[in-house]
C-alpha cells in the first residue's frame, strides 16, 4: 500500500487541521470556510475546457457510483506472540447537488476505528468538497477543498471527473 | 526481536489457516461458465507499484424476482480477455473485485464495483475492466446485432432491482 492507514486518520476529518477553534465542520459550508486556514488542507482552483453541464453530469454519475462505499483493509504485522491482524473499515458518503449555476460534490468519511474526540456530522467528517461553476459556454471553474496530505487517489479521481480525462473510480483503500 | 517456540508455532498456525482460507475454504468457487459465451471481459490491471500487485475477478450472482441474489461463482480475470456465458433473459448481478496486496504479505485490501445486468438473448457484451495506478473502471457495452456500435450500459446497483 502506497499510503498507510495513518492517512486515513488524517483524512478522517482532518482532525488536527480544523481543531484550532475546538470544533469540526458540521456542514459543507463550514468545511469550505475552515479549509483555507487549516494546516493539512488546501483549496485548489482550476478551469477545465468542458461545459458546466458535462461536469455536473459527471459528478452526478460518478459520485454515487464510486464513492458510496464501505471499504475494509487488513494488515498483518509480526507480534511477539504471533501475527497481529488489524482491520480498518471506513464508510464514504457522497452528496451531489446541482443547480443552474453550481454543482457541488461533498465527500464524507466515517471510520469505526477512530476515537471521536470531536462531534462527527451525520454521515461522517467532511473529507472533500468540489464546487463547479460555469465560466463560459465551454469552460468551467472548479474549486476543490481537500486534504494536502493523503487522499491523493480520491483527489486525482475527482480532478479527472472535472477535466473529463478520466472517469474511473478511486481505490479508496489506497 | 526474539521469538519463543510458542510464538513461532502460533505464527505458522495462522499462516496455515490463511492458506486454508485462500485455497478453498473461503466460499469462493469457480463460475461454471457452461453457457453459450455472450460476453468478453477485457482486463488491464497494474498497481503502479513494484511493491504490490493487483488482481481482478468477477463474482456472478443470479437475481430472483424478489431481488435476492444467489452466488453462481467467480471468474478470475487473469488473462487479457476472458469469454463468459452470462445467463440470458434474466437479471444477473456482477461484482467486480479488485484485490491489492503487498509483496511482503503485510497488507491486503479489496474494493468492488457492482452492477446489475440483464443479458438479452442474441446480444453480446463487451466489458472493459481496468485498474491502473489506483483508479479502476468497469464499462459494459451492449452489442446488439442490429446496432453494431453498441450502447453503454449504465451502472445500476441492487437498489435499482425492484424498479426493473
Amino acid at each position: 500500500m502506497k499510503e498507510t492507514f495513518a492517512y486515513w486518520a488524517v483524512g478522517a476529518g482532518l482532525a488536527a487541521v480544523m481543531t484550532g477553534c475546538g470544533t469540526m465542520p458540521q456542514t459543507a459550508d463550514e468545511f469550505r470556510k475552515a479549509v483555507p486556514g487549516a494546516m493539512t488542507a488546501k483549496v485548489e482552483t482550476f478551469e477545465v475546457e468542458r461545459p458546466f453541464s458535462a461536469v455536473a453530469a459527471t459528478f452526478e454519475e460518478k459520485g454515487p457510483e464510486c464513492l458510496n462505499k464501505t471499504v475494509t483493509t487488513t494488515s498483518t504485522t509480526p507480534g511477539q506472540y504471533g501475527p497481529v491482524v488489524s482491520t480498518y473499515t471506513v464508510t464514504y458518503k457522497p452528496t451531489v447537488r446541482v443547480t443552474g449555476d453550481k454543482a457541488e460534490l461533498h465527500v464524507q468519511q466515517h471510520s469505526d476505528n477512530t476515537v471521536k474526540v470531536y462531534q462527527e456530522p451525520e454521515g461522517g467528517y467532511y473529507l472533500l468538497v468540489a464546487d463547479a461553476y460555469p465560466v463560459s459556454e465551454n469552460r468551467t471553474r472548479i474549486d476543490l477543498y481537500c486534504p494536502s496530505i493523503g487522499q491523493k487517489v480520491l483527489i486525482k479521481a475527482v480532478k479527472g471527473w472535472g477535466t473529463g480525462e478520466s472517469v474511473g473510480c478511486p481505490d479508496l483503500t489506497q | 526481536m526474539t521469538s519463543s517456540p510458542l510464538a513461532v508455532g502460533r505464527y505458522f498456525a495462522a499462516l496455515l489457516v490463511a492458506v486454508g482460507v485462500l485455497s478453498g475454504c473461503s466460499g469462493v468457487r469457480p463460475y461454471p461458465n457452461s453457457l453459450e459465451k455472450n460476453a468478453v471481459i477485457r482486463t488491464e490491471a497494474d498497481s503502479g507499484s513494484i511493491f504490490s500487485k493487483v488482481s481482478a475477478a468477477v463474482d456472478i450472482f443470479s437475481v430472483t424476482a424478489d431481488c435476492r441474489t444467489e452466488y453462481l461463482g467467480t471468474v478470475d480475470l487473469k488473462g487479457p480477455a476472458v469469454e463468459v456465458g452470462i445467463p440470458p433473459d434474466q437479471l444477473s448481478y456482477l461484482v467486480f473485485v479488485f484485490s491489492n496486496s503487498s509483496f511482503f504479505g503485510s497488507s491486503r485490501s479489496t474494493i468492488s464495483h457492482e452492477t446489475l445486468l440483464e443479458a438479452r438473448p442474441g446480444h453480446h457484451y463487451d466489458i472493459s475492466v481496468s485498474y491502473i495506478d489506483d483508479i479502476y473502471n468497469v464499462a459494459i457495452n451492449d452489442q446488439d446485432p442490429r446496432n453494431p456500435d453498441g450502447r453503454k450500459i449504465a451502472v445500476r446497483d441492487m437498489s435499482a432491482c425492484k424498479a426493473l
